[in-house]
């Protein structure tokens, strides 16, 4: 529990609140800090050898930012935008802590939670292709278990440029 | 009923007061308008007691406009004490309780020690108040005597001043506090500095232009200022010595020779000096000691030896004439008062005449006292009253805010913000044409449409134009540099050269000026060095033995076009085949063109000169320069006449942000080929392609054999036709390099914004960024350069 606090920069006291959608039948959360805006699903360019994820890149409003597939990212089953798909834009750090813009597609958006502390519990060791480290912990909530997502780290843990064998699709 | 109407008269006088500003003549002439007011016998009837304040404060707003106090701020301090004293008065019913303590104390806070002795007791003069209200004559004397004596101690103070310079750089200034203050600080006497290094060369040509003497004289006073400002003492005392000699100039009493002038641009490589070192020191560094006292001796001494000279006599009869009128500023030579006024019709000529035969006669008079202003005696003479005169001198100062602060109406703005803009004027202009073509908006044929959206196109156009002009600026920064340079390089080479420029105003991409400033100082280092020769030399030739290099730039063909024109000696041809055949870049047998010849120079290591000398020779340099205009997207071109002179044409892009591309699709996606990389494309029949061991594809392309490279495989995409002969080939080259690039369908070309795809994905081989395309969709421009790597 201590540890989830140290990691999540979570205090009981003060809730923070994420923005929560859906991805291959589970709930995932982003902290909406971090969240510049939703947009719907748009034609996206292709970018040649790039790992299978990283889907291209879009013009949004006059800057071009790469857009990556969240399904393919965790190695989830591929799927077609449907008309719920949206691209969620994060602003994040790269490693020379430079804010850049990222598009991430999710199945679709659900909805904005507070949570505290107490709540959240730090992610179990999983047999899974999953990167745990990852995940800031798992939300306990009424309607199931939400996955809150690092996404800092979703998004610089690889690069986007090369492929990536264990990855790629 | 008056006292009251007084009462709100000098509420009104005060609020004026609290509004005006320095030099706010129109603020100057409400009060007289106020005091008019006050004045008339209907509304200060009882009031006598107020007649000799409102007198004396007459007196101090007629002397502020006259511009007779140096510092005008404590001399409007003195208006508001002024004003509060008459409330007083009027409220105590004529006992001024208030005004013998404040009246002793006035004169010393409202004019600083720079007066001179005659203004201080003028001013103590009329600032003191009159017997009426309990002040005898031996105050204003004994003021008199103490503002005198501050200024003599103020003089005293001058050598401390001097011992605390030999310090430590900068010691006890605490950068952590105001980092970005120091910064800008910084980058503004940059480029301060850069300007006095432009205009001490105009002013070497001719030394009595007091207008080029001003605009190196503003700039150290600002540094002056703002250093002391920022207690960097050093650069403060540097700044003030420098200003000092340069008002003297400015002042007739010598004028600025060969030595000066090298002390000045000596003064300015100081203060970068200095500059650099308060850089290191704000990110933490150990400023290195610096011989600023020794500087400042320098500086001091040759201030000596030049007061010792006296000025021509011609000059100082011109420093009579020009300057006996009115000295309200010199920045610029304004129009003189009595002009303005005849002008005006507010005097005759002949009113004038008589004025200024007045103003002679009483200079003759008292010569100690300087000349008398024109519109003082005017007034006098009762040809006019003063606020004719006010009106006239607001008119003769009115152009020289705008000048003095170089472009009051530019600002600075972040350059990520106006990259926004750029990028939100494009996206404005896309989804306008997207708009536009939307059917059923066309479908809708009402008029008041049509006509809205027209006015739509025509401001997103002009918004583009505007938008894009923004990052533009004119060459001529670039250019005034390289005037320092030539002079450098004519003295290190004992040479006589002249820099002559035009088309300064040409703008270019700010980015592109940092970019062409190695390069230019490069060809003009080699001008100065190999082409121009020594004085005797050329007149041995029959030349004038001054040598010119010119800069030109100009706009063609949607580039901007640099020439770099000198007449020295020429290319000598026959040197550069024989240094070109013991390079091996060409053999016995070749007949290169003189013009072929000449661009040999360019390549790496390629030196003609016979010795090398400090400033060029060594063969770097030339090819450093085509490097670096290349990578602009630019070409260098070398033409020389032998005996004559050479010319290197630099012929640079517009901007670096657009380029022109062919657009070209492969599968589904569509790529951008930057046109500078495309020979040609063609759709090669069967017998055209051949193979190499079942592997190696080439196209033959006329009589040479070229590699085909299908882009569809590069980038693991599926083709819409993958035989070459009914596909399309595209020839492109990079540095002399030729491949074919099998694509399935041209487009067209056109002009296009490049983005860049970020850091992450920047190294993608092949893929050199991404642009905007009509549609609003992104394409992304090949990398020519990265697919011959592969």
């Amino acid at each position: 529990m201590a540890q989830t606090v140290e990691r999540t920069g979570f205090s009981s006291g003060t809730p923070q609140k994420f923005l929560t959608f859906a991805l291959a039948g589970e709930e995932y959360g982003i902290t909406i800090m971090k969240i510049k805006e939703i947009i719907g699903m748009m034609p996206v360019t292709v970018l040649p050898q790039t790992p299978a994820y990283v889907k291209g890149v879009i013009n949004l409003r006059g800057k071009v930012i790469p857009i990556i597939d969240l399904r393919l990212k965790f190695a989830l089953e591929y799927a077609a935008p449907s008309e719920r798909t949206c691209i969620i834009v994060v602003e994040t750090e790269d490693k020379e802590n430079r804010q850049i813009l990222v598009g991430l597609i999710i199945d679709a958006v659900s909805e904005v939670i507070s949570l505290k502390g107490d709540e959240v519990e730090a992610a179990p060791k999983m047999q899974s292709q999953f990167k745990e480290q990852l995940i800031l912990g798992l939300a306990k909530c009424e309607n199931g278990v939400k996955i809150l997502l690092d996404i800092d780290k979703v998004i610089n843990h690889e690069e986007l440029v090369g492929i990536d064998p264990e990855i790629a699709v | 009923m008056s006292q009251e109407k007084v009462v709100q008269v000098l509420n009104d006088l005060a609020a004026d007061v609290v509004m005006l500003e320095p030099g706010d003549l129109a603020g100057l002439g409400q009060l007289l308008n106020g005091l008019d007011e006050l004045e008339k016998p209907e509304v200060c009837l009882g009031l006598d007691y107020l007649h000799p304040l409102a007198e004396k404060l007459r007196d101090a707003v007629v002397g502020i406009i006259y511009d007779e106090f140096a510092e005008s701020e404590k001399s409007i301090l003195l208006l508001s004490s002024l004003i509060t004293e008459m409330q007083d008065a009027l409220r105590n019913g004529g006992t001024s309780s208030v005004a013998p303590e404040l009246a002793p104390d006035l004169p010393e806070t409202a004019f600083g020690p720079e007066n001179d002795e005659t203004t201080v007791v003028e001013a103590v003069l009329c600032a003191t108040p009159v017997d009426e209200i309990g002040t005898d004559m031996s105050a204003v004397e004994s003021t008199a005597a103490l503002a005198v004596e501050s200024q003599e101690e103020d003089r005293e103070e001058n050598p401390e001043e001097d011992l605390a310079v030999d310090e430590e750089l900068f010691a006890g200034v605490d950068f952590s506090q105001d980092e970005d203050l120091y910064q800008g600080f910084i980058a503004e006497s940059n480029e301060h500095l850069d300007t006095i290094e432009e205009n001490i060369l105009s002013l070497e040509q001719d030394p009595e232009n007091l207008e080029i003497l001003n605009s190196i004289f503003r700039p150290f006073h600002t540094i002056k200022g703002v250093s002391g400002f920022m207690n960097l003492k050093q650069m403060n005392v540097i700044a003030h010595h420098l200003e000092n000699l340069l008002d003297d100039a400015r002042n007739k009493k010598f004028y600025l020779d060969g030595a000066a002038t090298d002390l000045i641009l000596d003064g300015v490589d100081f203060l970068k000096q200095m500059l650099l070192q308060l850089n290191h020191a704000i990110c933490g560094g150990q400023p290195e000691p610096m011989p600023v006292q020794s500087f400042l001796n320098r500086i001091d001494t040759l201030h000596q030896v030049l007061l010792g000279v006296e000025p021509a006599q011609a000059a100082a009869a011109v420093f009579s004439e020009s300057y006996a009128e009115d000295e309200v500023d010199d920045l610029q030579p304004p129009p003189k008062i009595g002009e303005i006024l005849v002008r005006e019709g507010a005097i005759s000529p002949a009113d004038l005449e008589d004025a200024l035969t007045e103003q002679k006669t009483s200079a003759g008079i008292h010569p100690e006292q300087g000349p008398r202003k024109i519109g003082k005696i005017l007034v006098e003479l009762k040809k006019t009253d003063i606020k004719t005169v006010a009106r006239a001198i607001r008119q003769q100062q009115q152009p020289q805010p705008k000048e003095s602060s170089g472009g009051g109406s530019a600002i600075k703005v972040d350059t990520e913000k106006l990259d926004n803009l750029v990028d939100m004027v494009g996206e404005l202009v896309i989804v306008q044409a997207m708009l536009k073509q939307d059917p059923d908006i066309s479908a809708l044929t009402t008029r008041k449409v049509a006509e809205n959206m027209a006015q739509l196109s025509r401001i997103t156009s002009s918004l583009q134009k505007v938008a894009m002009s923004l990052r533009m600026v004119p060459i001529k920064q670039t250019f005034g540099k390289m005037v320092r340079l030539v002079r450098d390089l004519a003295k290190k080479t004992e040479k006589e050269i002249e820099l002559v420029m035009s088309g300064e105003e040409t703008e270019i991409d700010r980015n592109m000026v940092d970019l062409i400033y190695d390069p230019m100082v490069h060809m003009i280092r080699n001008s100065a060095d190999h082409g121009i020769e020594k004085p005797e030399e050329r007149r041995a030739a029959g030349k004038n033995q001054v040598g010119t290099i010119t800069l030109k730039a100009f706009h063609g063909g949607g580039n901007v076009i640099i020439e770099i024109v000198d007449d020295g000696r020429g290319l000598n041809v026959e040197k550069i085949r024989k240094k070109a055949l013991e390079r091996g870049m060409i053999n016995e047998h070749d007949q290169p063109s003189d013009q072929e010849l000449f661009n040999m120079i360019l390549a790496p290591g390629f030196s003609t000169a016979d010795k090398i000398t400090d400033v060029s020779g060594r063969g770097v340099g030339m090819d450093v320069v085509k490097k670096a205009i290349e990578k602009l997207r630019g070409v260098v071109e070398v033409d020389s006449t032998p005996g004559q002179g050479s010319v290197v044409t630099i012929k640079v892009p517009l901007t670096l942000a657009i380029i022109d591309g062919m657009v070209v699709i492969v599968g589904r996606e569509r790529y951008i080929i930057p046109t500078l990389n495309v020979v040609e494309s063609l759709r090669p029949l069967p017998e055209q392609y051949h193979t190499v061991q079942g592997q190696g594809e080439l196209i033959r392309v006329r009589d040479r054999l070229l590699p085909l490279v299908r882009l569809h495989q590069v980038f693991k995409c599926e083709a819409q036709t993958t035989e070459p002969w009914q596909a399309l080939v595209v020839v492109v080259e990079h540095e002399s390099e030729q491949f074919c690039l099998l694509v399935d369908k041209l487009v067209g070309k056109q002009e296009i914004v490049i983005k860049s795809l970020g850091e992450r994905l920047k190294d993608l081989p092949g893929i050199a960024g991404g642009a905007i395309m009509g549609d609003g969709r992104v394409g992304l421009i090949l990398d020519v350069a990265g697919l011959v790597r592969r």
